[in-house]
């Protein structure tokens, strides 16, 4: 028994090791060419302070994007601090899809958002939110990837539901495996080799905390999964059309 | 021109961020974000360096890396933010000359960018030499390949007519020919051409055979 728990515990400490290496090592890497940029910048005859903006902004970037890993990793220890407020669903789409873009431009991944009504209003913390639909982009795409080689495709459809609001994510991948789909949202169980199997966890954490659901399943014939975010919420104006875009 | 590099990241701030410091040196940098592009380009520039982020869409850079370096040659770093052994030693064995750890030290990455394209430089010129050799050998006829070998063997044209039955004339003929269609201008500058091959040990003569992987690479 006591062995079983050795190996658990250590695959566990592997698994986090390398999701914080491969997280927090791609800005770090950044970080340091933009550092390097700026260092020769400097000792340039001219040195014009404005032509360095971009390399700080960026660099801030990136440190964002650090802190961002640890705020995850915080999700997974139980401790997370969120500021709940109501927000307006078409735009938090929108403003998931933009740092989504800057990684898998239009050329690697489609992605098509639509809202039953740009009205719809959920109550939450977005920042965390943010974080959770990341992550069940990331998956589809991953697991599209992975599987058939082909142009993966997200599409993310939000609507109300009762006095809930459901944020489905669907792609063309292959689907759950079998053998996955009851511990798919468990720390550590990763589908593909070399996953670290926390992505999925950090999301069930976060819609947990937001006292929501999350669940997969089949989105259908030539489709791959489904995973449907179930969250509070209403819409604000019940006679506004179905609206498409992006 | 110190060489062009091919620079295959997904993470586009990174992407940039190098290829300037790249850029900044005298390199020609072309950018890809994704492995399907860079695999849709037909020829490298040489002397040239491909470097691959492990992670990107699609293809992993371990992959792609198989994929270009067979058939290529172009010498490839890889770098990844999380390496480990296997992923080390998997990558030097399909060929990469470097595994490098996001972050690295930006200096030994551009100095050995620097020591590859060098190297690609070399390798370029002798394989041109070596095709050349190769076209003007695949030129000579069935009786100008014995007498070349025979003359590689040291012959003079009598022992070479005896040994191939053949009148020393018409071997004369055989040797004016073959070392025109070999541009050389004496038997010592044609026996010494054929005998040192410019990538590897050995007679290039011998490469005539489907045997040598060094031209059937390129």
């Amino acid at each position: 028994m006591a062995k079983d728990g050795d190996l658990a515990h250590r695959l566990a400490v592997r698994s986090i090791t390398a999701f914080v290496s491969h997280e927090i090592n791609h800005p770090l890497g950044t970080i340091s060419n933009l550092a390097t940029l700026l260092e020769r910048r400097i000792h340039q005859p001219v040195v014009r302070p404005s032509e360095m903006i971009g390399e700080l902004e960026g660099i801030k970037h990136e440190i964002r994007r650090a802190a961002n890993v640890i705020k995850q990793l915080r999700i997974l220890a139980g401790t997370i601090d969120g500021n709940i407020e109501a927000f307006n669903v078409w735009s938090f789409l929108k403003e998931t899809v933009i740092p989504f873009r800057r990684r898998y431009p239009p050329a690697v991944v489609d992605i098509r958002v639509r809202c039953s009504s740009r009205d719809i209003v959920a109550t939450g913390a977005p920042d965390l939110l943010h974080i959770a639909l990341y992550n069940l982009m990331l998956n589809a795409v991953e697991a599209t990837h992975d599987a058939n080689r082909r142009k993966p495709r997200i599409e993310l459809h939000a609507q109300t539901m009762g006095d809930g609001v459901l944020i489905d994510v669907i792609d063309n991948g292959p689907g759950v495996p079998q053998a996955l789909e009851h511990s798919l949202f468990e720390p550590f169980v990763s589908g593909r080799r070399g996953g670290s199997g926390l992505g999925l966890a950090i999301v069930r954490d976060i819609v947990d905390w937001h006292g929501g659901s999350v669940r997969q399943e089949a989105a259908g014939a030539r489709l791959g999964a489904r995973f449907r975010l179930l969250l509070k919420g209403r819409n604000t104006n019940p006679h506004s059309e179905e609206r498409e875009g992006i | 021109m110190v060489g062009t590099v091919y620079l295959v990241d997904d993470d586009e701030r990174f992407r940039h961020s190098l290829g300037q410091i790249l850029s900044s040196l005298g390199f020609r940098c072309e950018e890809f974000a994704n492995p399907e592009s860079l695999l849709a380009v037909g020829e490298f520039e040489r002397p040239g360096c491909l470097v691959l982020d492990n992670r990107l869409p699609g293809l992993s850079g371990l992959e792609v890396l198989r994929k270009v370096c067979d058939a290529t040659r172009i010498p490839t770093i890889l770098i990844s933010a999380y390496a480990d052994v296997k992923l080390t030693v998997a990558a030097m064995q399909a060929g990469a000359a470097a595994v490098f750890e996001k972050p690295f030290d930006d200096n030994e990455f551009i100095s050995l960018v620097e020591h590859l394209c060098f190297q690609d430089r070399e390798f370029s010129q002798k394989r041109r030499q070596c095709k050349q050799l190769q076209t003007a050998l695949a030129n000579l006829s069935e009786a100008e390949l014995d007498v070349l070998k025979c003359m590689c063997q040291g012959l003079p044209s009598k022992a070479i007519a005896h040994a191939l039955d053949k009148s020393t004339k018409a071997v004369e003929r055989n040797r004016q020919t073959l070392m025109a269609k070999l541009g050389s201008s004496s038997a010592l500058e044609t026996v010494l051409n054929v005998s040192s091959c410019p990538l590897r040990r050995g007679s290039p003569l011998s490469c005539l055979s489907k045997s040598c992987t060094v031209t059937l690479r390129f």
